[in-house]
């Protein structure tokens, strides 16, 4: 009876269990390809996780084809008028899937372990941990899937249910998902723990696997199967409408819970705090007088800045030293789980900025408040001038040759971008960014927020200021609906009464006039050029060699630096802390070799960057972005 | 008769019979049911039948859609657990099919459901796992019979060829018992009369019990030695047919309506007649016969069952079922007449089926 049916699933899913054949042994493939490329991620076992996603997906197609197949056929029927108990149906049925996936598993696990016996020391524990949370985990997405077969059309909607759940309760609770069994047991610590089984995973996962298969059970045994019947039955219109219903309805929900969730402040023992009784609060590591001096001024300056964007609130501010770090260098410090800015600079070392450190702290504030979306290309010139319009804050009337280094940065960077004179042009910012440097942007902006002031008016200018770069707005769909709607020019217009395209023209006027009295100084602001030609050291790894030169140096440039870093695929910048730099000898014109080789295809981002005193910041000779031949 | 008197022998090697083995009883029905009933939440679908199919006979099961037949023959079949009642199987009683009583049974189920990528060849295989008694020469013999080609996908073949191919699946393994749930159905005529051809030789010529559901009274009549009237899930009559059709006849007014008649008499049918049983609506007396007749027109019946009144249509018509003598078969009342009824007359009578009289 039992061998009959066993003959029969064989017969009928023949196919899908060679494709899981096949998935399999392309994952038995890859970790044994890790294995000859020796695997930089610390163990050759790891490469198993990459399989665990093939079990889940084998187990997805083995669910569907054991049971959906089965029932949405009714094919069942005809099985159960058969002398055959109901139940030993799906009995086999599941002991039948789960033998083939247990197979699959436990080859992978052995080509693995056979793999790693030249570099792995193998204890009896070690691997008694290792296949007991490889198996649990492989009985449990099997029994998962298996259960789920038998929800039939709803298993869709099941999945988006048991998807909106975990999402939420990583979304509310801030659950670490890879902690929590079963996820865990083929989690980061897979290859590594080698003493210590870690009996709750496997206790939950296993009386997960047991619950899905009395699921299973009860679902194919309730009401004479007639349940399960049902629901095998394909979908109708009305089952489509009202599934595609429940997915929208839980991606609303989604956006919903994420406008209301409010993470919970980092909290960093140690550090000198200013501003607990204020808006900003701000801790500077590690604790002296001269942090806590650091911690009230930059606390003040946060505090002024929340009046002027009426923000009733900022995430907290931590600033650490890290000496290790050039004085101009600033390293944001990501927090997923809380909300805070952290930022690492060299806060004590000679030459380190207080401007700039504010102008970078106010920045990253207001991107923290906005979710992220005011770095969108088409608003980020407002963040990009109010960096620098706040920490140089003064009266609307005073000339802009108040402020000489900014202006010169604007004139300098107009000059070398050709001119912005449309919306359009503003729409590229990041562009602008990558031939001229974000400090020299900085500073065109901050000439139109300051020319704004006086066309339109210091309130207006705040308005505006406001509403671009205090709009607590949830990072979603609706966000991006509701901006689409609204976008940055209809917000110019309504607050400043201006048309942005008018006044462009205006802001060009002035600083064409100003262009004019500056003619001379700007004639001796250096222009940077540099080129970079790869060449094959070996077969397949290059070194780089540059050429830079600096034309119309009337004035000296200071610490030229070739900056270039590795960029992985569809990523143009580099971030900070991935950077290299490489610090050349002062000369008009020079070339060398760039200490590093790349392997072919390899992608780079580079520039040649150096000081220049009198603009007080970073000219370059523009961002390139390249691939190793 | 053939061999259903006696359990199937057990091939050799066979383990799967030892599960559980009922010895028969020579004497006993090859089927008796006593208060059968199922229940889904309020709703009684079968509502305490009883039925009984004599060994090497035909029984007939009739009723309109819906009246309870498949849902009664799932549960014959051990798909469905019935609510209550007790089957018997040869003698053995039991609450539920067993297994080992499933191997005795051949089924046909109403629609047939098979695997769409088998041939009537891999089909037969693969249903022989579960026969240990299966004869694959029998199996072969009777596509060859039945005109289905072996080799072609199940999905490929008509309805009437899957009808068939289902029949030789359900006799391949010598089955005392035959079951078949409404067979006929979606069959065209000439299919239809091939297939009860079939059954009628299997309990002609080899002795075959079988029970057939239908709603079909022309095929029943045609087949069936016994029929059962379900309705509403309620057994209304189980007997002989030739029993039936002289038990139920009509009494037609051959005068003008009695509405016309105020000053006629009233009296109830029941009056004088202890046994009787009223089904369509108890409380409703028969209008009266015509005056000129004053004796009690009921008083000679011993059980007396009104079936259907007619009494609505422009001539006064009731159908009456008289188990005992009926007096009114050869004098009936002045004014009125009596008439034999088809079997299709008297299951639509059973099933309360209303016929404006045109």
């Amino acid at each position: 009876m039992t061998g009959a049916l066993i003959r029969k699933e064989l017969r009928q899913h023949w196919w899908a269990f060679l494709l899981i054949a096949f998935l399999s042994m392309c994952g038995i493939v890859w970790v044994l390809l890790l294995t000859i490329l020796q695997d930089q991620s610390g163990s050759h076992l790891f490469a198993l996780r990459l399989h665990a996603f093939l079990l889940a997906l084998s187990a997805l197609v083995l669910g569907n084809r054991l049971v959906v197949a089965e029932y949405s056929a009714s094919t069942q029927i005809f099985l159960e008028s058969l002398p055959l108990p109901r139940l030993r149906i799906v009995v086999v049925k599941y002991f039948l899937g789960l033998s083939i996936l247990l197979v699959c598993a436990a080859t992978a696990l052995g080509a693995a372990l056979l793999a790693g016996m030249r570099t792995e020391v193998y204890t009896p524990r070690f691997l008694g941990i290792l296949i007991s949370r490889y198996l649990c985990y492989t009985i449990f997405v099997y029994s998962f899937y298996f259960a789920m077969g038998f929800l039939g059309r709803f298993r869709f909607a099941a999945y988006a249910v048991i998807a909106a759940g975990i999402t939420l309760l990583v979304k509310l609770r801030d659950v670490a998902l890879h902690e929590l069994a079963p996820i865990h047991l083929i989690g980061t610590t897979f290859p590594f723990e080698r003493e210590i089984y870690p009996v709750q995973s496997l206790v939950i996962t296993s009386a997960l696997s047991l619950a899905f298969f009395i699921l299973a059970m009860i679902l194919a045994a309730s009401r004479e199967g007639s349940i399960s019947t049902l629901l095998g039955e394909r979908m109708s219109y009305r089952d489509k409408i009202a599934l595609t219903s429940l997915i929208f309805g839980i991606m609303v929900a989604m956006v919903v819970i994420d406008e209301v969730k409010v993470k919970e402040p980092y909290a960093m023992t140690g550090g000198s705090s200013a501003g607990e009784t204020r808006i900003a609060r701000v801790t500077v590591a590690p604790s002296s007088e001269n942090a806590r001096i650091l911690a009230e001024r930059l606390g003040k300056d946060l505090d002024e800045m929340a009046g002027f964007l009426d923000l009733p609130t900022l995430p907290p501010v931590f600033l650490i030293e890290r000496t290790d770090l050039d004085p101009d260098q600033m390293q944001y410090g990501y927090l997923e789980q809380s909300e805070g800015v952290i930022i690492r600079t060299a806060y004590n070392a000679e030459g380190w900025s207080y401007a700039r450190c504010l102008e970078y702290v106010s920045g990253e504030i207001i991107d923290v408040v906005s979710s992220g979306r005011i770095s969108k290309e088409d608003r980020f010139w407002v963040l990009d001038g109010f960096t620098l319009y706040w920490p140089h804050r003064d009266r609307p009337d005073a000339p802009l040759d108040k402020d000489h280094h900014l202006l010169l940065r604007a004139l300098y960077g107009t000059e070398i971008l050709g001119g912005i004179r449309t919306p359009v042009d503003l729409q590229k910012w990041f562009s602008h960014q990558m031939k001229v440097g974000h400090e020299i942007t900085a500073g065109i902006s901050w000439s139109m927020l300051r020319v704004l002031e006086k066309e339109a008016g210091p309130q207006e200018a705040r308005n505006f200021m406001r509403s671009v770069l205090a709009a607590r707005t949830p990072q979603n769909a609706l966000t991006t609906l509701r901006e689409l709607g609204d976008p940055i020019e209809s917000r110019f217009r309504r607050h400043t009464g201006l048309e942005l395209s008018s006044f462009l023209d205006s802001w060009n006027f002035e600083l064409e006039s100003l262009r004019e009295i500056h003619a001379s100084e700007l004639e001796n602001i250096p222009k940077l050029h540099a080129d970079l030609n790869f060449k094959g050291e070996a077969e397949t790894t290059f070194q780089a060699r540059y050429r830079v030169n600096v034309t119309g140096s009337g004035t000296s440039i200071e610490r030229p630096v070739l900056l270039y870093g590795e960029t992985a695929p569809f990523q143009v910048w580099v971030p900070e802390e991935l950077l290299k730099r490489s610090p050349l000898t002062q000369s008009d014109s020079f070339e060398g070799w760039l200490p590093d080789t790349w392997g072919s295809g390899t992608g780079l981002a580079w520039t040649f960057a150096a000081d220049h005193p009198t603009m007080r910041c970073r000219i370059i000779s523009g961002w390139i972005h390249t691939h190793v031949p | 008769m053939s061999d259903s008197g006696s359990s199937p022998p057990a091939l050799p090697g066979s383990t799967e019979l030892k599960e559980e083995s009922y010895p028969d009883s020579p004497d006993s029905a090859a089927l008796r049911v006593t208060g059968l009933a199922k229940q889904y939440g309020r709703f009684r679908v079968v509502d305490g039948i009883n039925l009984e199919v004599p060994r090497g006979e035909i029984y007939g099961f009739l009723g309109r859609n819906g009246a309870g037949k498949t849902t009664t023959i799932r549960m014959l079949m051990g798909i469905v657990a019935p609510t209550s009642g007790e089957i018997e199987f040869f003698g053995q009683r039991t609450r539920r099919t067993t297994i080992a009583l499933k191997r005795r049974i051949g089924y046909v189920s109403q629609s047939q459901h098979f695997y769409p990528w088998m041939s009537a060849k891999q089909l037969g295989r693969f249903v022989s796992g579960f026969y240990p008694n299966w004869d694959a020469a029998e199996y072969t013999r009777l596509l060859t019979l039945l005109e289905v080609p072996p080799d072609r996908r199940s999905s490929e073949l008509s309805g009437g060829m899957r009808m068939k191919l289902a029949l030789a699946l359900a006799l391949a393994h010598h089955p005392d018992l035959l079951i078949l749930d409404e067979p006929t159905a979606g069959l065209d005529p000439v299919a239809q009369r091939e297939f009860l051809e079939i059954v009628k030789n299997q309990s002609r010529n080899h002795g075959r019990t079988t029970l057939f559901s239908s709603h079909r009274i022309d095929e029943v009549e045609r087949a069936a030695d016994k029929v059962g009237i379900i309705d509403n899930g309620v057994m209304r009559y189980e007997g002989e047919l030739d029993r039936l059709r002289a038990e139920v006849r009509r009494i037609v007014a051959v005068t003008e309506p009695p509405a016309s008649r105020p000053d006629a008499p009233e009296f109830s049918p029941g009056t004088g007649s202890p046994d009787a049983v009223f089904f369509d609506s108890p409380s409703k007396s028969i209008p009266p016969l015509p005056p000129t007749d004053p004796v009690h027109p009921l008083a000679g019946f011993e059980t007396y069952e009104l079936l259907r009144d007619e009494s609505h249509t422009s001539q006064q018509r009731y159908v009456y079922r008289c188990t005992s003598a009926d007096p009114w078969s050869e004098a009936p009342p002045p004014g009125w007449k009596t008439e034999s009824l088809s079997l299709e007359d008297i299951f639509l009578a059973y099933a309360g089926m209303k016929v404006a009289d045109l």
